[in-house]
């Protein structure tokens, strides 16, 4: 995941060939397509969505999908496709909150390692190396299982067991940008330390941390599907795609519309965010 | 090499400190009063007093901690508060099914991602390499409880194929010897049985490594195009040596650092990832047993699980840095310099 | 060892001949026993095992709750009806080969109530003997000979012989327990048809044919009680015959199975009620205006018609209508979400409230999808302004925390153990079954009705307990303690060749008239 992109700052016109780079890849716009369609329908979900995701229509329950309800009712008679629909907002600032948490607070970790380095560095990282010695999702769930179910916990879960990731991503850019000369030059002329992280460092980190959270938005969305699929995410009522492939299990063969439907959305959301991701890196990579 | 392996062997010992430390730490970031949650308000000062004391809560912390530690070198995790078992007992008894799950799973994503790598790296811009990367990108997106579900429906319920869960078959009779049923069915000399446990880790194994395949395939193909563009291997070619000489005795075995970077972390994957398998395939596994000690907020049976599960992850990535010295000659010459 | 051994390689060898199969019976469960000591557990999975391990000293008939011998084979009892003398069956032997004898009966018992009984305190209470009030009712146990014991009481009591055929009046070896102690619940002793063998936790129970068995022994060589949470799981198992029998079936899947010739579904009236028990410790559920209210809010015919599929009946009275002394007369809260949101209004809530609402994830006899019908009923309190929580459990852990009452509105049902009222009013409604472990989850204190339930114990004519009973139920429906939703049916399922089996109405679950015809 680590790229060394501190040649972008001083190539001139890095950034255009960036963005070159990135439109000719063609999977990596298909990936895009995708996700401004889920980001539109997140938006203009009150509007796109035919019925209320919450209400019950007991009656009508696991009816297949029809002119009414095109991806059918679930389990309680609810339109699977308004669900899904609203189910797209939850992921995605599911995913959002997470990515941000991990970015913010990594990125200031990663930051004040690299740059004041010495003890401070090695007791920061050694910290994350042990956050990184635990699988992701195991980490997650003993968060969660600690702070209790929920949504908040399952973001803040998330958040945390990515912090490592752009803690060492940020340090790894400032290690090489520390010694540039326009720094030295900086300091030179007066310039105080939090200036030179501001102006000087963390521009640099940019397009890597965009790449980083573009498929860190990937991981993050999967991962709290899938806690919301165990239990310990999203509670019912809320329409959020784990939750309701979970509420799903026992209708696979009866009702498959009802798993169908919001499994297709997260690989489709997921993939996307693949794609995209992909694309970046590969803008990004001088060797390509 | 050796003098390597004693540095790496001794990096240990602070790396499980920590993981013990921060697990450690878990049951003290409950809000509330832990022995509360656990008992719930009705609960006696009495028994609460009483369950604090058994938990150790009521010492400074670093008493704890020092208590906490001394009970597990003893191989003490504790006792779960719904069964009333030793929770070291419990884990014992469903470690094996784990590993064995996770191992096949890991056998299947290694086999695939590995050819199918190999493949597209070699036959690049073809169909097949699209296809491939197509595939695994597609892995690499894969919810994986939709897949198992997916799995279920279409194998088990549309085509019969293979069962539900479980590990066995209920009429399946094997002595409970190691706790790894392949082996143990292979030791009672037992192939009607053997084969029964191996129908049972088809889909769970390929559910599980479905996605670390496709992991394992597009950083397979991406280093070994970066090593099939080297001097030595265009020198290879144009030696005369065969497709296979040059792909599995040459390139291969030198892009396959950053390939065993990538099977390291996915061990990880894997072992998270048996929660949810075990789950969805009923396998009376540690993951599913920790699902249920989350859902009793069982707290000190949740820290025995993540303890052994980042344990054995530890371990393993402690084998692949071994076998980097072993492959990567560099290494070892840095390390003995150092 | 060495037999064992032998047998095992017999059994390996017989198996490779693939012969044994015929007569082993798979029975799938959606949970795992919590424990085999007989006394000491209140759940049917539990229980489900043990009726095949243990036998108590009466029984019920195959077909209802009539009382018949069982390990003793006939008694008397005293004009002032407080003492019970059993004459105990001669020649039983436990599973572990010691005799059967009064001893072990008055171990069985005097373990629950006697203070200085050497296993007293065990981890764990006693729960049945404990919410049933029996130290109130048991004076003493004593053998009077070998074969002999007498049961004194403090007072009479009606229900007290159909008492003695519940699972916690099982007789357990003596020796089993001072040998094992605490772990006794991992291995059982009993005397009954099956013996147990093997437990993998949440996997399966292996119990085997008994062959000292003093009666018609089982005509099936293995019994093995495997756990499938999975619903669906266990309905594909089922129809791949990886199991024989299944209970607890998703009603969505009634028709599945009816449509398929290979399998039979048994079905027949329960006799029990699931519930929703509102915490009335814990405002604003001490307000009966406020479960009054949640009483109107529920719409109980929804949930028979869409969750249960016509399997149930909606629920007036805590008590079943298959049972002697249900009261007919009284009215049901309908349905009528308008009134539901005045009485918050009077109570003081017009905008509704908070709360959190406790459902179950395994299937029971009187709900076999808890979490489903807790999305139902969510719904239906959002529509009255009530905002609850669902929150959930692993089941033995569920059941510790509601009877610590640590929930503010729970789902919970039972199964009737005896055919008696006072075994469901008095143990899930008086004020004596509030104390821990609570089976009140309601924690419903009532002297009115403390009073009637004592008075129907003692009475022995069943007109006047009738009479007691229906005006205890008229309490009950004042006060709404709970909201009752169903009397679900009882169902089961199995493959065409196991014949034998038989729905009995206290969900007991008895296996050693059942055989497998040739496949």
């Amino acid at each position: 995941m680590q790229t060394d992109v501190s040649y972008l700052a001083s190539v001139p016109g890095g950034s255009s060939l960036f963005w070159r780079r990135l439109k000719r890849n063609r999977l990596a716009l298909v990936g895009g397509g995708i996700l401004t369609f889920f980001l539109l329908t997140a938006a203009g979900a009150p509007l796109l969505a035919p019925a209320d995701p919450l209400v019950q229509d007991l009656y009508h329950r696991l009816s297949p999908p029809s002119y009414e309800h095109p991806f059918g009712t679930d389990d309680f008679g609810r339109d699977v496709l308004s669900r899904v629909i609203y189910g797209s907002r939850i992921s995605l600032r599911i995913g959002v909150v997470a990515v941000l948490i991990a970015l913010v607070v990594g990125s200031s970790i990663g930051l004040v390692a690299g740059y004041w380095g010495g003890k401070i560095d090695q007791v920061l990282m050694r910290i994350m190396d042990l956050l990184l010695a635990f699988p992701s999702i195991l980490l997650a769930i003993g968060i969660v299982a600690v702070l209790g179910p929920g949504l908040e916990n399952a973001m803040l879960a998330i958040g945390t067991v990515a912090v490592p990731q752009y803690a060492r991503l940020v340090r790894g850019s400032v290690l090489t940008i520390r010694e540039q000369e326009y720094v030295a030059a900086a300091r030179a002329l007066g310039a105080g330390d939090v200036r030179i992280v501001l102006y000087a460092v963390l521009p640099n980190c940019l397009t890597p941390l965009i790449v980083q959270s573009t498929l860190g938005l990937a991981t993050a969305i999967l991962d709290a599907a899938g806690l919301s699929f165990l239990g310990l995410g999203a509670q019912p009522p809320l329409p959020e795609w784990g939750a309701m492939l979970n509420g799903g299990r026992e209708l696979v063969l009866s009702a498959p519309w009802v798993l169908t439907f919001p499994g297709l959305a997260i690989f489709l959301n997921v993939l996307a965010f693949n794609l995209l991701g992909d694309g970046l890196r590969d803008a990004l990579d001088p060797r390509s | 090499m050796r003098a390597f392996i004693l540095k790496r062997l001794l990096l240990l010992f602070p790396t499980l400190l920590g993981i013990v430390a921060l697990v450690f730490l878990m049951i003290h970031l409950v809000p509330g009063d832990p022995a509360q949650v656990m008992l719930g308000e009705r609960a006696s000062a009495k028994t609460l007093e009483a369950l604090r004391q058994q938990l150790g809560l009521d010492q400074p912390l670093h008493i704890q901690f020092a208590k906490y530690v001394g009970d597990l070198v003893q191989g003490d995790l504790g006792r779960s508060i719904k069964s009333r078992e030793k929770i070291s007992r419990e884990l014992l008894d469903r470690f094996p099914a784990t590993m064995e799950l996770t191992l096949v799973a890991m056998l299947f994503a290694l086999v695939l991602g590995l050819a199918a790598g190999v493949l597209s790296a070699t036959r690049r811009g073809t169909l097949l390499d699209y296809l491939g990367m197509t595939a695994s990108l597609a892995g690499v997106s894969m919810p994986i409880f939709w897949l198992g579900l997916m799995m279920i429906v279409v194998m088990s319920m549309v085509l019969g194929l293979f069962p539900v869960s479980g590990r066995l078959s209920a009429h399946t009779v094997l002595p409970h010897a190691s706790g790894f049923y392949l082996l143990d069915s292979l030791l009672a000399f037992d192939l009607r049985a053997f084969a029964d446990v191996l129908w049972h880790l088809v889909l769970p194994g390929l559910t599980l490594g479905t996605v670390p395949a496709a992991v394992i395939a597009r950083m397979t193909r991406s280093s070994m195009l970066e090593v099939l563009k080297e001097d030595y291997i265009r020198t290879a070619w144009a030696k005369g040596l065969s497709e296979r000489a040059v792909v599995f005795r040459h390139a291969l075995k030198n892009a396959f650092i950053p390939i065993l970077t990538v099977i390291s972390l996915q061990f990880g994957y894997l072992l998270g990832g048996a929660v949810i398998t075990e789950t969805i395939f009923a396998w009376p596994g540690v993951g599913r047993w920790l699902l249920l000690a989350v859902n009793a907020r069982d707290f000190r049976a949740v820290q025995g699980g993540v303890l052994l599960v980042a344990t054995t992850f530890v371990l393993v990535n402690l084998v692949a840095d071994l076998l980097y010295a072993w492959l990567d000659p560099r290494i070892k010459y840095e390390a003995e310099e150092a | 060892m060495l037999p064992r051994l032998v047998m095992f390689l017999v059994l390996v060898l017989a198996f490779g001949c693939g012969q044994q199969q015929s007569s082993t019976l798979v029975f799938g469960r959606g949970g795992d026993s919590v424990g085999l000591d007989p006394a000491l557990e209140t759940d049917g999975e539990s229980f489900k095992v043990c009726d095949n391990i243990y036998e108590t000293l009466v029984t019920f008939k195959p077909e209802n709750t009539e009382v018949v011998p069982g390990l003793a084979e006939s008694w008397t009892v005293s004009k002032d009806r407080m003492t019970y003398t059993f004459q105990l069956r001669k020649g039983v032997k436990f599973h572990d080969g010691t005799d059967f004898e009064a001893s072990d009966v008055v171990f069985s018992l005097a373990r629950q109530f006697k203070p200085d009984h050497p296993f007293h305190e065990v981890e764990g209470a006693y729960q049945y003997w404990n919410s049933m009030s029996m130290s109130d009712i048991v004076k003493d146990v004593r053998g009077i000979d070998l074969h002999t014991v007498a049961i004194d009481l403090k007072r009479p009591n009606a229900p007290f012989l159909s008492n003695l055929a519940m699972n916690f009046c099982a007789i357990v070896s003596p020796e089993a327990v001072s040998k094992y102690g605490a772990d006794y619940p991992r291995h059982p002793v009993g005397t009954g048809p099956f013996r147990f063998v093997r437990w993998i936790k949440d996997d399966r129970v292996t119990l085997e044919r008994n062959d000292t068995y003093w009666g018609t022994g089982p005509a099936i060589e293995r019994l093995i009680f495997k756990s499938i949470p999975e619903n669906m799981a266990r309905l594909i198992a089922l129809r791949q015959g990886e199991i024989d029998g299944m209970d607890n079936l998703v009603p969505d899947f009634v028709a599945d199975i009816e449509a398929h010739s290979d399998l039979k579904l048994l079905s027949q009236a329960g006799m029990n009620v699931g519930y929703l028990a509102m915490n009335n410790d814990r405002p604003p559920f001490d307000n009966v205006k406020v479960r009054r209210a949640l009483n109107h809010a529920i719409n109980k015919k929804s949930l028979v018609d869409n969750l249960y599929q016509g399997l149930a009946i909606p629920a007036v009275n805590p008590i079943p209508p298959t049972l002697w002394g249900y009261h007919d007369g009284i009215e049901g809260y309908a349905y009528e979400p308008a009134v539901a949101r005045q009485l918050l209004a009077e109570a003081g809530f017009p905008n509704g409230f908070e709360t959190t609402l406790w459902a179950m994830p395994v299937p029971r006899p009187y709900m076999p999808q808890p979490l489903k019908i807790a999305q139902a009923i969510q719904a239906d309190l959002k529509a009255v302004g009530v905002n609850a929580k669902i929150v959930s459990f692993e089941w033995g852990t569920y059941l510790d925390k509601v009877s610590r009452g640590q929930h503010d509105m729970a789902l919970l049902g039972w199964t009737g153990d005896n055919g008696d009222p006072d075994n469901f009013l008095y143990v899930l409604l008086d004020k004596s079954a509030t104390a821990h472990p609570a089976n009140n989850i309601a924690f419903y204190r009532s002297d009115p009705l403390h009073g009637l339930l004592l008075k129907a114990q003692h009475e022995v004519d069943i007109e006047i307990r009738t009479d007691l009973y229906k005006q205890a139920q008229e309490i009950v429906h004042r006060d709404a303690p709970w909201v009752p939703l169903v009397h679900a049916s009882q169902t089961a399922a199995f493959r065409k060749h196991v014949s034998g089996f038989a729905l009995h109405p206290t969900g007991s679950k008895w296996f050693h008239g059942v055989s497998i015809d040739a496949r």
